[in-house]
């Protein structure tokens, strides 16, 4: 159990890595992109939810993390 | 052939004529206290009122024929609660307290209501006697609005798919979130112009595919607008024309607004249009000869077709 739950975190981990790598690459190159800027939110708040203690803690934790992503991303595209 | 149908086909077709592009005036009708510090979730056409709905939360009341208005602090929101969107049904105003959540609000700023929704929910439109729900774009080519009484807000069978925008094939993908965003505009009567966010492709119609026009305007590729987010506002007319923002490029402060407003038909030409200086938020008002924005300095503009 335990050490799955550490394959979890580290997978997480990896992703949350490649992903800021990923958005830093995008800003070098265009101007800052909102979108971008929720992904790497996410990526912060996904960390975040992995270093939570317990399966159904994180599991909240990382669908709290998307309705961010998608509230963040609705303020930029469509908020006037 | 029905009255409603023959009426229907009228209204586009009116919309179809040859256009005649001419230059656009603007003056100022009056001014506002509202700033960009805070961001407009949600309006509605009520009467002869617009209303707003903003992230402070307060709900404004433009009245340009009367060139006034009213902003009023949104009582009774909880505290994780983040309200979006705005529509105005049989004279009541909606909104959606958050993704399961949706509240009636008083004229005065009062959350009256409550209902828990069976399914989430992103964004909420009100055209004729009917709320439109955005649903998550989970499949490819299927609307992704709904119509549904307010009444009748869980009730399945009484809940229609609105022939308007059909979510994108990547939509459903984390990393596209935003052409799963379906925006609308000012409508007219039951004829409603919706969009998705990152699309150019404008649907007008009242929920019924045969009397649905899709509109692909003519002149984006003669202004410079920003890629991401090409249309800010769209607003149709009795006539079925249309008053189309679009938007600017991002600047200094990060947030989109609306650069160049052209009077356009249903076949996308431009009839005349006009840089707004200073850059639009909203369109307010809309009729065939005049549209009415709310521009980021907080002044009420109309701009007119000579």
């Amino acid at each position: 159990m335990a050490s799955k739950l550490f394959m979890r975190r580290a997978i997480v981990a990896a992703l949350v890595v490649m992903m800021l790598a990923a958005g830093k690459q995008a800003s070098a190159q265009t101007p800052p992109n909102p979108s971008d800027q929720c992904m790497s939110q996410l990526a912060s708040c996904y960390y975040w939810a992995a270093a939570q203690a317990g399966f159904w803690t994180m599991w909240a934790g990382g669908i709290d993390c998307e309705l961010q992503m998608i509230e963040c991303i609705r303020r930029a595209i469509l908020g006037h | 052939m029905r009255m409603t149908d023959l009426i229907a086909a009228l209204w586009l077709a009116a919309g179809l004529l040859a256009a005649d592009a001419t230059p656009l005036k603007q003056r100022v009708v009056f001014t506002t206290s509202l700033t960009l510090d805070h961001v407009i979730v949600g309006r509605a056409s009520c009467g002869v009122s617009t209303w707003l709905l903003t992230d402070e939360p307060a709900l404004v009341e433009l009245k340009p024929s009367d060139a006034s208005w009213l902003s009023t602090p949104v009582r009774g929101f909880r505290g994780a609660e983040h309200p979006w969107g705005l529509a105005c049904v049989a004279n009541e105003l909606w909104t959606l307290a958050d993704y399961r959540t949706l509240a009636r609000l008083s004229s005065s700023g009062d959350v009256m209501m409550r209902t828990k929704l069976r399914q989430p929910r992103l964004n909420v439109f009100g055209v004729g006697d009917l709320l439109l729900l955005q649903q998550p774009p989970t499949a490819a080519d299927r609307p992704l609005l709904e119509a549904v009484r307010p009444a009748d807000v869980n009730d399945a069978n009484r809940t229609q798919p609105w022939q308007g925008p059909l979510a994108l094939r990547t939509a459903a993908q984390k990393t596209d979130v935003p052409s799963g965003l379906v925006a609308c505009g000012l409508g007219y009567q039951t004829w409603l112009p919706c969009w998705i966010a990152t699309q150019t492709r404008i649907t007008v119609g009242d929920g019924v595919a045969a009397r649905t026009a899709v509109v692909q305007p003519q002149f984006l590729a003669e202004t410079a607008l920003d890629s991401r987010t090409p249309l800010w506002d769209v607003a149709v007319t009795a006539s079925s024309g249309l008053w189309i923002l679009t938007s600017a490029i991002s600047g200094d402060t990060g947030r989109h607004l609306g650069a160049r407003l052209t009077r356009s038909n249903l076949r996308g030409e431009s009839l005349g249009s006009v840089e707004l200086k200073p850059r639009g938020r909203l369109i307010v008002r809309a009729s065939d000869r005049a549209a009415t924005v709310l521009t980021a300095a907080g002044t009420v503009v109309e701009v007119m077709a000579p």
